[in-house]
């Protein structure tokens, strides 16, 4: 049975994340359609929400490697960032590679930020506590969306990494965009990426979406029937199904995930962003 | 009868997650001997399994074990000490300085089944010969073997019970409410010649699962070295059921075995 490989130091696993950092990631994060009528916009811009949310991401896989001895190399991670250009995206240390065991993404954050965060003070009310942030990913907007050479650069890095770890369970790419490819249908180099595969199953390619507007999101549709137009429809048919394990992780979130449900969210506001990270990198079996 | 004393033999048994060091393994047992034979009124054992998601679990589920053996306290007492216990574990645990993610698991706590019995001679008066009583949070189960039969399990009993998330003890403060709600207890009589199995979550599992399918009684009798154990773990961890799954799922696995002298 696919997807069902054990995860663990000696037969990791791989995430790249494929991040757009074209000129229009500038542009601020819409507001969340309400029934209580439109939110506040939250001032920030589309680039620095995923960067927060990257950051998030690599911050709490770390935390689940993390054991007492220090932390399992469980996971191999990469960002690949497209925009003016398609490079790896650390800051810092781990600036030019392109995938990182995460021992190392843990020790070498390019700096750790305080932020404040409101927390439960046990008596109903809500105080402010400082807690450390760690940055390894920073916020970028300017150029094209080159979304086809993103994905032939993802299958080269996997493409080496399969040939390393045949037994694996298989890498998961997901690909975060607000809009069209530049450089041509992605079509093609979508699926050279999801014919990539260990004896463990193909590669996951899944999407994510964000809106431009004040529109409601679609999470992991599973037709693409009510897709509003052309681009939903192809990254739509770009994003892998949902393998068994996923599907029941989303139904868990309350998702009517079904043997058609694919990894692809369109129109996502943040709230879907991390929702849709933590569905789709929640581990199957690690050990 | 052989006087007031109990007598008793313990054997312990462990091994960690295949693929995994001896210093990752995360259960913890008591007496810690591996053979280690005792005469007395009253016995205490315990096993814990600390909980694989979150670090310096073994820490934890070490102290809860050793508070209940070796110190022998009341049950009210046993829970009482939690709040000291979870000082200790802190304490350990931050003796070093830690990097952020590790103080990040510090933060989120570390957690552990726990199953801790108690054999006591019965009184002069008594018609009985002896009573054993547990204690337990979580999915470490006991169970006791009679003539080759399996006569009781707890606080688990059947193989599909394994499949949820059970509730374990944390090192944060928590609601003792909470805790003192999923806290199972149970006691019954035993003779001379009674085996008691003390075990993990895996192997736990496994038991009942062949008590199940093959009506098999004391799968665990011809276990009589360390040697003999691994051997064991590693073949049933090998061995697939019909959906593909091990029959021992991959974990750490610890068995302590108690014979009630004759």
């Amino acid at each position: 049975m696919p997807y069902t490989a054990e995860i663990s130091r000696t037969n990791p696993s791989c995430f790249l994340f494929l991040i757009d950092q074209s000129g229009s990631m500038e542009d601020p994060i819409p507001a969340s359609p309400d029934a209580d009528g439109p939110a506040p916009a939250s001032g920030r811009t589309k680039a620095e929400g995923v960067a927060d949310a990257i950051n998030r991401l690599l911050q709490n896989l770390v935390i689940k490697c993390a054991k007492s001895e220090g932390v399992r190399d469980y996971y191999y991670v990469g960002v690949l960032g497209y925009g003016g250009k398609v490079s790896p995206a650390f800051s810092g240390a781990l600036a030019g590679k392109e995938l990182a065991p995460i021992s190392e993404i843990a020790d070498q954050p390019a700096r750790v930020e305080e932020r404040s965060k409101k927390v439960d003070d046990g008596a109903g009310g809500l105080v402010e506590q400082t807690v450390k942030f760690p940055v390894w990913f920073d916020p970028i907007a300017n150029g094209g969306t080159p979304m086809c050479q993103a994905l032939n650069s993802a299958r080269a890095i996997l493409t080496e990494w399969l040939g390393q770890h045949p037994g694996c369970f298989p890498p998961i790419v997901i690909n975060i965009t607000d809009g069209e490819s530049t450089d041509g249908d992605p079509t093609q180099a979508a699926q050279a990426v999801q014919n990539l595969a260990s004896d463990d199953g193909n590669v996951l390619l899944f999407n994510l979406h964000l809106s431009s507007q004040s529109a409601r999101p679609i999470e992991f549709p599973d037709s693409e029937a009510g897709l509003p137009d052309k681009f939903a429809q192809l990254l739509f048919r770009l994003s892998s199904p949902l393998p068994e394990y996923m599907r029941s992780i989303a139904q868990q979130e309350g998702f009517a995930a079904t043997q058609d449900t694919r990894g692809f969210v369109f129109n996502a506001d943040m709230v879907s962003v991390i929702r849709f990270l933590d569905i789709g990198t929640r581990p199957s079996n690690l050990r | 009868m052989a006087g007031n004393a109990l007598r008793v033999c313990v054997q312990t048994f462990w091994t960690p997650k295949a693929g995994n060091r001896p210093d990752e393994y995360e259960d913890a047992f008591w007496p810690q001997e591996p053979v280690l034979e005792r005469a007395g009124a009253r016995f205490r054992c315990a096993v814990a399994d600390g909980a694989t998601e979150s670090s310096f679990s073994a820490a934890w589920a070490d102290l809860l074990v050793r508070e209940f053996s070796a110190r022998q306290p009341s049950l009210t007492r046993f829970f009482g000490a939690l709040p000291s216990l979870r000082q200790a574990w802190l304490h350990r645990v931050t003796a070093q300085p830690l990097p952020w993610y590790a103080e990040d698991k510090v933060r989120q706590g570390a957690f552990a089944s726990f199953l801790g019995l108690t054999l006591e001679k019965a009184g002069p008066k008594s018609r009985r010969f002896a009573s054993w009583s547990a204690v337990a949070v979580g999915d470490s189960c006991l169970f006791q073997v009679r003539d080759g039969c399996l006569i009781a399990a707890f606080p688990l009993t059947r193989s599909e019970q394994f499949n949820s998330r059970p509730y374990l003890i944390g090192t944060a403060a928590t609601n003792e409410e909470q805790l003192h709600a999923h806290l199972a207890r149970a006691r019954g009589p035993c003779e001379p010649g009674d085996t008691f199995y003390l075990l993990t979550d895996a192997i736990a599992c496994w038991l009942l699962r062949l008590h199940e399918e093959q009506a098999a009684g004391d799968a665990l009798a011809g276990i009589d070295s360390q040697e003999a154990f691994e051997a064991l773990v590693q073949e049933q961890r090998a061995v697939r059921d019909a959906e593909g799954r091990p029959w021992l799922k991959n974990d750490d696995v610890t068995l302590l075995r108690v014979n009630l002298g004759r």
